[in-house]
């Protein structure tokens, strides 16, 4: 692909231009040779697996035997006969469907505030962002501490304010909701691109409303979301991405439980290829993640030319 | 000139490949054969980083005593260790000894990747026979597919301090005097205080506001099963096609756990004991007062400026424990079976591996528990691990009061029932919403399906 670009380059050669012509080619080659790495890594380690994946997806392979085909049975037996693939389904999609409005709201607003101009502010930046840096599993770790319904923080902390003691991540009621507010801690990436975002905005466009008496109301809901846009489909659609595949948390914290409430699908998944070594029944399991990912991609990327503007009118 | 730059420039980039092939055979799978006869062995493990050192310290030691054979030690976390070992079959190139989990052993046995080790233990001397409950069989007896690499029975640890405290006596140590569940729901219940200080027989006492538990168990299976086996109960039929956990005498033992925690309030719920620290740490920081655990956790107690005990599992109908022994088996694909096994047995052998003496690991062979100086080598082998009492609890309970196998040594597809069947049953029951009736016979209905026989 890059070669035959670089050659369309180079063609239009005549006498005059040789030399130049010559350190093109060998710039070009140069070129080759350093995204090499890239190539064949993507090729061997990344296409390699996924092609055989989905060919394992039609596979009865449980890593130590040798696969036979068995064409759509591992489909058919998902669809049919697998209660806990409907459960971790709707806990995933129940997951996601808190989860991202939730943490994109925190974002936003943290990085709304974030975006003042006030003392101490590089300080603050850094502290909400600093759990994003702290290991997913060290995070976990500490945060099973703090749910702990004896012994915790949380509830310690509730308690002395009257709340009676809550279970956590110990029910399976509130496993959930306790899983998504854990979430919110790891928010610091999106509230960065939120900034980033916020910081392109004119600021020409702030002066022309207040001018025009507008509150900061008005400006936020005029001049800042609008102009946004670009940036919440692009944290919506990585942090639906994400959320889909969450995996670590519940992993370390609950292993699915109590009674499969948290078990996630991605948990499952892991659970079929590596416990229970049905890789091609979690093969299957992948492709129809795979496809799921794809399709709510699709729909938000179709529907954000309702709702996203870009800067500079129609692309 | 350009012409040559260009030449230099080729030459190089040839000689940078070149490299990067070599540093990928150095460090592939492929690694070139060691000069001569020594037959290159790849042993696979996982454990604490106390484990990690001990084992490296034998493995040493072996490959010091053998000139012939050459072990090489790879030590990766328990936590990604199925997708490791996964991996190098999946590639080929299985390790000759490992570790494995008995969720995993016995699938690649039925794809015969593991080497079949009933001939090797067939030719041993009789005096150097292991105890019966370590053996992993496969293909109805007629094969081995490995023993544990060591053993340990489950028991019960107590802080001395709270029991003097609350004023209740210990608890025996000999199988024969072990409590009642009665005289143990009763101690339970005076050594479970709050924060007013009022314990769990008192009107006042503040179950909300619990300071300090009578005891905390595990919530794995081993935690439990053991009492199912001192209730007469079993957990699946003989030949494995019936899961019978909803039978009387299970559902009996399962209500008495549930119990200790909505009833009688003696103890916090196991799915969250599995999250605090392990029972030793909970003791010495005076949360718990007694913890049901392995022998295994001598190790961690030993060193725990406390004054600890150990104790028999309270009964239900008579004393019963079960021994734990995680599988180590030989892949079928080694070059050097003959020395395999060599290094396999010694890897778990009491004389060389120092965990014995450390109070993690507990011998295979019976005679280790029988004569008086190979006992003493290893209860005895380091001042202050083991209490007297081991001798009771670790020794003749090990001996004499072993439940038989539990499902894991010969249940068909046991991951996938635990997992799907047992454990969410059992979430339920520790949630105290289901009674444990209604949460086995879920368990049955699930579990029915999934049932495959006995390996």
């Amino acid at each position: 692909m890059f070669g035959e670009q670089v050659m369309r380059v180079s063609q239009p050669a005549t006498a005059a231009s040789i030399p130049r012509n010559r350190h093109r080619r060998r710039e070009a080659w140069w070129g080759m040779a350093c995204v090499a790495p890239a190539v064949i890594g993507f090729l061997l380690w990344q296409l390699g697996p996924i092609a055989g994946s989905l060919f394992l997806a039609f596979t009865d392979w449980s890593i130590a035997g040798t696969p036979h085909w068995v064409g759509l049975q591992n489909f058919h037996r998902m669809f049919t006969a697998d209660d806990l693939f409907y459960k971790s389904l709707s806990v995933t999609g129940i997951y996601t469907l808190a989860s991202v409005p939730l943490s994109m709201g925190a974002a936003f607003f943290l990085a709304l505030l974030l975006n003042r101009k006030m003392p101490g502010l590089t300080l603050f930046r850094t502290i909400f962002f600093l759990p994003s840096v702290i290991p997913v599993i060290a995070g976990s770790v500490v945060w099973l501490w703090l749910f702990n319904p004896d012994f915790g923080l949380l509830n310690a902390l509730l308690g002395s304010l009257g709340v009676p003691k809550l279970q956590w991540i110990y029910d399976e009621s509130t496993v959930l909701p306790s899983l998504i507010l854990m979430n919110l801690w790891g928010i610091g990436p999106m509230m960065v691109i939120f900034l980033a975002g916020l910081q392109g905005i004119p600021r020409e466009l702030y002066e022309a409303a207040a001018i025009d008496g507008g509150r900061t109301i008005h400006k936020l809901w005029h001049i800042t979301i609008p102009l946004m846009t670009p940036t919440i489909l692009f944290n919506l659609i990585l942090s639906i991405i994400d959320t889909l595949q969450v995996f670590t948390q519940p992993y370390v914290m609950t292993q699915g439980g109590p009674n499969n409430a948290s078990l996630l699908y991605v948990l499952y998944l892991y659970r079929k290829a590596f416990q229970e070594l049905q890789m091609g029944y979690a093969s299957a399991l992948a492709w129809v993640l795979f496809v799921i990912v794809a399709l709510v991609s699709f729909l938000v990327l179709r529907s954000s030319r309702r709702w996203v503007h870009y800067g500079g009118g129609e692309v | 000139m350009n012409c040559r730059l260009q030449q230099r420039r080729r030459t190089l980039l040839t000689h940078l490949c070149l490299l990067a092939c070599l540093g990928f055979c150095a460090f592939g799978p492929g690694r070139l054969q060691a000069a001569g006869d020594t037959a290159e062995l790849r042993f696979t493990y996982w454990g604490s980083p106390f484990e990690k050192q001990a084992i490296e310290k034998a493995v040493a030691s072996f490959n010091a005593s053998h000139p012939s054979i050459h072990v090489t030690g790879q030590h990766t976390a328990y936590a990604a260790y199925a997708e490791k070992i996964a991996a190098l079959v999946a590639a080929g190139s299985p390790p000759d000894v490992a570790y494995l989990d008995y969720a995993q052993a016995f699938p690649y046995a039925a794809n015969g990747k593991i080497f079949d080790l009933a001939s090797f233990y067939a030719r041993q001397p009789p005096d150097e026979s292991l105890l019966e409950s370590t053996y992993y069989r496969f293909d109805g007896g007629k094969k081995v597919i490995g023993t544990g690499l060591a053993t340990g029975v489950v028991l019960m640890y107590y802080n001395k301090d709270l029991f003097d405290r609350a004023g209740v006596a210990y608890p025996p140590a000999a199988a024969d005097q072990a409590w009642t569940w009665d005289k143990f729901v009763d101690a339970a219940k005076k050594l479970t205080r709050d924060r007013n200080g009022n314990n769990a027989t008192n009107s006042k006492f503040d179950p909300d506001k619990v300071d300090s538990y009578g005891l905390s168990f595990p919530q794995s299976w081993w935690g439990y099963m053991s009492f199912i086996y001192s209730n007469d109960g079993q957990i699946a039929s003989e030949d494995g096609t019936r899961l019978l956990l909803n039978q009387p005498a299970d559902v009996q033992v399962l209500q008495a756990l549930q119990d200790l925690i909505y009833v009688h309030h003696v103890c916090p719920k196991p799915t969250q004991s599995q999250n605090l620290p392990a029972s030793d740490i909970l003791m010495q920081t005076g949360k718990v007062a007694m913890g049901i655990d392995g022998m295994w956790k001598v190790l961690d107690y030993s060193k725990l400026h406390q004054r600890w005990g150990m104790a028999a599992l309270p009964i239900f109908k008579k004393p019963v424990t079960i021994v734990i022994s995680t599988p180590k088996v030989i892949f079928a694909g080694t070059k050097y079976p003959e020395q395999a096994f060599e290094f396999y047995r010694y890897i778990s052998d009491p004389k060389q591996v120092e965990l014995f003496k450390e109070g993690l690991w507990a011998p295979l062979e019976k005679r280790y528990y029988t004569d008086p100086a190979l006992l003493a080598s290893w209860l005895q082998g380091k001042a202050g691990v083991y209490p007297a009492e081991a001798r009771d609890v670790v020794v003749d309970y090990t001996l004499n009061h072993a439940a038989p196998q539990p499902p894991v040594y010969w249940l068909k597809n046991i991951q996938q029932i635990m997992d799907e069947a047992v454990t969410p049953a059992v979430d339920l029951i520790w949630s105290g919403k289901t009674s444990a009736q209604d949460a086995l016979n879920q368990a049955v209905r699930k579990a029915t399906p999934l049932m495959q026989g006995r390996w």
